[in-house]
């Protein structure tokens, strides 16, 4: 063990290091207080310290008190040593903050005895610092894993259990968003999309925050799907099942466990058909969603059930809405409406009505953005008290009449697709309610082959793991296919002229694709996709024939 | 796809026995008729069972008519149907090709050149 001895006098100073060297200490000197405070204030400074009264500069008792008012590192044992015997003395140096008094001349037996006793207890002190150091350790990587934890249902909520808006849909401009108050929360949405102009969403929220409430929302996610997956079985091939069967399904099979569990949620599960034009919706007490009409008007799709999980004897019906060009429809949590500002005022139904009337004409996601900064400004506040969840899906203001028939396709971007693809639109021209006359489905053909394959060669540099989407679609008047893919977007300006003279065998995709579709459109979407869109007319004179004329004047 | 050659005379008639020549089987029918284009210089393609083609498939058929014209062949087509036909239209490589209906129109229009 270290030992500081401060004295300013040589001899005593001698003396004292050669008993202590022989008791195995290890010491280091000082010949003042000065001295003596600086070896001491070292980080790894000696913790046992004997300090004469008396020293020019700093004197023992004020070394002593300098180190008993730093307020870190470890506990410094100090013996004063001192030539004075008064009681008042004894108090001066006790009251400084010294353990212990020796008298000088000091009889070694008994510094012995004293510093044994000083050993003792800074040994004592030394392992108390090391638990506790060990428990704050332990306490950190507790805190640690917890974080950890947090952050990975965080993750898997917003990953998994949050559904993402769907691609490819006719008509409608959807966005979801949400901020949990607790990296994960009771909140969720998800959407179903059982063809391009028929859609799902469900919006809900589980009573409670934080991961038990996010595991109580994936239940119930869970349970809509099976439910889903069953009564679709169970229906007519190509028949959906109505929301209100599939949300009677889900209460049966949730219910009796969440009032097991005291747990309850609320729940909206919405069906938009633009074929039909309505939405079907079943309420099961969630905050009502908002639908505004082109021109400001409001209605709430509400109705009279209890949340899922009150009672086993609740009866869920549905309700009907109509879809009108240009309709806003906003799904909210109660975290919107119920935020409240410095005066504990909530933010409410009607001031949200009035922001969505005054900002309906942004796309989806612009409006969403509108609601948050709208809350954040209200409450002042960056971070929530409830959970905050909106879904937007907005009707195309020019609600286009819809196709007259429609199939859709998915493949790989293998160079093999290529004959299913054809295929595919080959029987759609054939087979749609208006068939589509011959020399025009083979134009149609022709373009849809060269733009597949430009997507496998340039968009996924012939790398066979892509997809390409391939939707078709009829109306009175036109044909369109669209081409979605994932690869790089295709720029067709730098593709080269083909040569007409025969002298060179490629270059003639591009050229066919212009030439056989009436319109070719590319497109990048926000979601990180792109698209081809080729558009072949029905009406019109005969192009075909025109062509052809053209052909041969050029040839003549 | 596969091809079949018949000899008439000192002109070969390759039926090209498939549904499509697009690129996903484009580079099986180049291996296959690069022995025909080594070997033969009055060549007649017939293409009455080919339902499509593409560009690449187009390209392919262009390639064998020019290596023949180089050694002095020359290459004809014969029996296109509609959709085929289109293509070929759309291409303006009806002024390219010499095109018949059938292939003995096809055999003999090289009788008649020589």
């Amino acid at each position: 063990m270290r030992v500081l001895i401060a004295d300013d006098d040589p001899i005593q100073r001698r003396m004292l290091q050669a008993i202590l060297v022989k008791w195995h200490y290890d010491v280091t000197t000082a010949p003042d207080g000065e001295e003596a405070w600086r070896i001491l204030s070292e980080a790894d400074g000696p913790l046992l310290a004997i300090l004469d009264w008396m020293m020019p500069g700093l004197s023992g008792p004020e070394v002593c008190r300098r180190i008993r008012s730093r307020q870190d590192g470890f506990y410094i044992y100090v013996v004063l040593l001192t030539g004075r015997d008064s009681k008042e003395d004894l108090l001066e140096g006790m009251d400084a903050g010294a353990d212990d008094y020796l008298r000088k001349p000091c009889d070694p037996s008994e510094l012995q005895v004293r510093l044994r006793a000083g050993s003792r207890i800074l040994d004592l002190e030394s392992r108390l610092w090391n638990s506790l150091r060990d428990i704050q350790k332990k306490d950190a990587l507790l805190e640690r894993a917890r974080q950890a934890e947090v952050e990975i249902g965080a993750k898997i909520q917003s990953t998994l259990l949050l559904g993402q808006p769907p691609r490819f849909t006719l008509g409608m401009d959807i966005a979801a968003f949400t901020v949990p108050s607790q990296s994960v929360d009771g909140d969720f949405y998800d959407f179903l999309r059982h063809s391009e102009t028929c859609l799902d969403v469900i919006v809900g929220d589980v009573m409670g925050k934080g991961i038990p409430a996010a595991l109580l929302g994936a239940a119930l996610k869970s349970s809509i799907l099976r439910a889903l997956g069953f009564l679709i079985e169970s229906c007519e091939r190509g028949v959906l099942p109505e929301p209100e069967a599939i949300v009677t399904r889900v209460h049966r099979d949730v219910t009796t466990q969440f009032i097991g569990l005291e747990q309850f949620a609320s729940l909206i599960y919405a069906r938009f058909d633009l074929s039909a034009r309505e939405v079907h919706y079943v309420d099961c007490g969630h905050t009502k969603t908002i639908r505004l009409s082109k021109d400001g008007m409001q209605t709430l799709l509400e109705g009279e059930s209890m949340p899922l999980g009150f009672s086993a004897k609740e009866v869920y019906r549905q309700n009907t809405v109509p879809i009108d060009p240009g309709d806003l429809f906003f799904f909210y949590s109660d975290g919107v409406t119920e935020s409240v500002n410095a005066k504990h005022e909530l933010f409410g139904r009607a001031r949200l009505v009035d922001l969505l009337r005054s900002r309906r004409e942004l796309p989806a996601n612009g409006v969403i953005q509108e609601v948050v900064d709208g809350v954040v400004a209200y409450s002042g506040s960056r971070s929530f008290a409830d959970d905050l969840t909106c879904v937007a899906i907005k009707i195309a203001a020019e609600m286009e009449d819809l196709p007259i028939a429609s199939v859709e396709r998915r493949f790989s971007s293998a160079m093999s697709e290529l004959p299913s693809i054809l295929h595919v639109v080959q029987e759609f021209c054939r087979n749609n309610p208006q068939p589509l006359d011959e020399p025009r489905a083979y134009h149609l053909q022709l373009a849809v082959v060269e733009a597949a394959s430009n997507i496998i060669r340039h968009a996924y540099d012939s790398r066979p793991d892509g997809w390409i989407h391939l939707q078709a679609s009829a109306w009175d008047d036109r044909v369109v296919l669209h081409l979605h893919h994932g690869g790089v977007a295709f720029e067709p300006e730098t593709v080269e002229e083909p040569a007409f003279d025969g002298s060179r065998d490629g270059g003639f995709g591009v050229y066919i694709m212009s030439q056989c579709a009436d319109e070719v459109r590319y497109s990048r979407h926000e979601g990180g996709w792109n698209t081809v869109e080729l558009v072949k007319k029905r009406l019109s004179p005969d192009r075909r024939q025109r062509r052809k004329e053209q052909a041969n004047g050029y040839c003549g | 796809m596969d091809i079949a050659v018949e000899s008439q005379g000192d002109i070969a008639v390759v039926s090209l026995r498939g549904e499509y020549l697009i690129m996903t089987n484009v580079e099986d029918f180049k291996r296959d008729i690069a022995p025909v284009m080594e070997t033969q210089k009055r060549v007649v393609f017939d293409l009455s069972q080919l339902q499509f083609i593409d560009s690449s498939g187009l390209g392919a058929i262009l390639s064998c008519l020019r290596k023949l014209t180089a050694s002095g062949g020359d290459l004809k087509l014969c029996a296109l149907t509609p959709p085929v036909r289109e293509l070929v239209e759309v291409t303006r490589m009806h002024r390219i090709f010499d095109i018949f209906d059938t292939s003995e129109e096809a055999i003999q229009s090289f009788g008649a050149r020589t």
